[in-house]
C-alpha cells in the first residue's frame, strides 16, 4: 500500500521560515531535521544525490514551487520535508520565478514506484491554487497537515 | 546542431520505447530534453474534477518516469505539463524553449502532414518495432 503525502511528511521536517537564501543551503537546511531524526543514514550521500539531480534538471515546477528529489540508499524509507521561504529561492524554474514552497523527497533506490507515485501526487497537489494558498498562509505544522489532508485524495 | 529536443509523451504502449530512444539520442548529441505531456482541455471542463485530477497524476507519473531514466543516463531534462490543443501547444513550446527538433511517436493523434506543415522546426517520427 502506497502512503499518502501527509503520511510521508515528517512533522520535525516542516520549516515554516527557511533561513537559507541559496538553493544548496536550502536543501541542507531541509535535510538537517531528517538527519537529526535518524531518517538519513548517510548525510554526504543524501545531499550528494539531491544535488546531482539538481545539476541535471530543474526541480522548480513553477507556481513558486520546487520539489528537489532523489532515489538514494542513504534513506531506508521514503522521506519528505517541507520548507517555506519568505524571500524565495532560485530553483531555475522554467517559468523563471523564485520558489517559495519547497518539498524535499528522497526514497531508497529499490522503491521506485512509491517515489514516482509520491512525486506525481505532490506535483499534482501543488498545482492547485487553493493548496498553495493554504501552505503559504499556514501558521503552524498542524495547519500544514490540515491543508494537505484536505486536498489529497488517497 | 541539435542542442535541445522536445518530445511529446503520453501513457501509450509506445511511450516508454520512444522516451528511452529519445534519451539515448540526447545523450549521443549531448542535448537537453524537454518532455511534454499535453492534457486535453476538455478534461477540466467536461469530465469533472476527479477525472482531471486522475489524468494529471497519471501525466506526472509519465513525466517523472522519463526524468528518472534521464538521470540514469546523465541527460539534462525539463518536465512540462501542459493543456490545450496539441498542435498549437507543441508549436508554441518549440518557439518558447528554442528547441531544435520535435520528436513524436508514429501513433500520435495528429496528422503527420499537419504537424510537419505547422512546426517551426523539423519533426522526427519514431516508430516502435516490437521484437519478434
Amino acid at each position: 500500500m502506497l502512503k499518502k503525502v501527509s503520511e510521508l511528511l515528517q512533522p520535525a521536517a516542516i520549516i515554516l521560515n527557511l533561513q537559507s537564501k541559496e538553493k544548496n543551503e536550502v536543501i541542507s537546511e531541509l535535510a538537517a531535521p531528517l538527519i537529526a531524526e535518524g531518517l538519513v543514514t548517510d548525510e554526504k550521500e543524501f545531499i550528494g544525490a539531491i544535488l546531482r539531480r539538481e545539476n541535471l534538471e530543474s526541480t522548480g515546477i513553477g507556481f513558486g514551487v520546487a520539489i528537489p528529489h532523489a532515489r538514494t540508499n542513504a534513506v531506508k524509507n521514503t522521506v519528505l520535508a517541507f520548507g517555506r521561504s519568505e524571500a524565495g529561492v532560485d530553483f531555475s524554474s522554467l517559468d523563471g520565478k523564485l520558489s517559495y514552497l519547497i518539498f524535499l523527497i528522497a526514497a531508497p533506490e529499490a522503491m521506485k514506484r512509491e517515489y514516482i507515485w509520491t512525486l506525481a501526487k505532490l506535483s499534482s497537489l501543488l498545482r492547485r491554487n487553493e493548496v498553495r494558498k493554504g501552505l503559504n498562509t499556514a501558521q503552524t505544522v498542524d495547519e500544514v497537515y490540515a491543508v494537505i489532508e484536505q486536498y489529497e485524495r488517497y | 546542431m541539435i542542442r535541445q529536443l522536445l518530445v511529446w509523451v503520453n501513457e501509450t504502449e509506445e511511450f516508454r520505447s520512444l522516451a528511452l530512444w529519445v534519451l539515448e539520442l540526447a545523450r549521443a548529441l549531448s542535448a537537453r530534453v524537454y518532455a511534454v505531456y499535453i492534457m486535453p482541455d476538455d478534461v477540466r471542463t467536461k469530465r469533472g474534477k476527479k477525472v482531471a485530477a486522475d489524468q494529471e497524476e497519471k501525466a506526472w507519473e509519465v513525466l517523472y518516469e522519463i526524468e528518472d531514466e534521464a538521470f540514469e543516463r546523465d541527460v539534462r531534462i525539463s518536465l512540462l505539463l501542459e493543456s490545450g490543443e496539441p498542435l498549437l501547444r507543441l508549436c508554441e513550446l518549440i518557439v518558447s524553449y528554442k528547441t531544435d527538433l520535435l520528436v513524436v511517436g508514429a501513433d500520435c493523434p495528429l496528422s503527420a502532414a499537419e504537424l510537419v506543415r505547422h512546426s517551426p522546426k523539423p519533426v522526427l517520427f519514431y516508430k516502435h518495432y516490437k521484437e519478434e
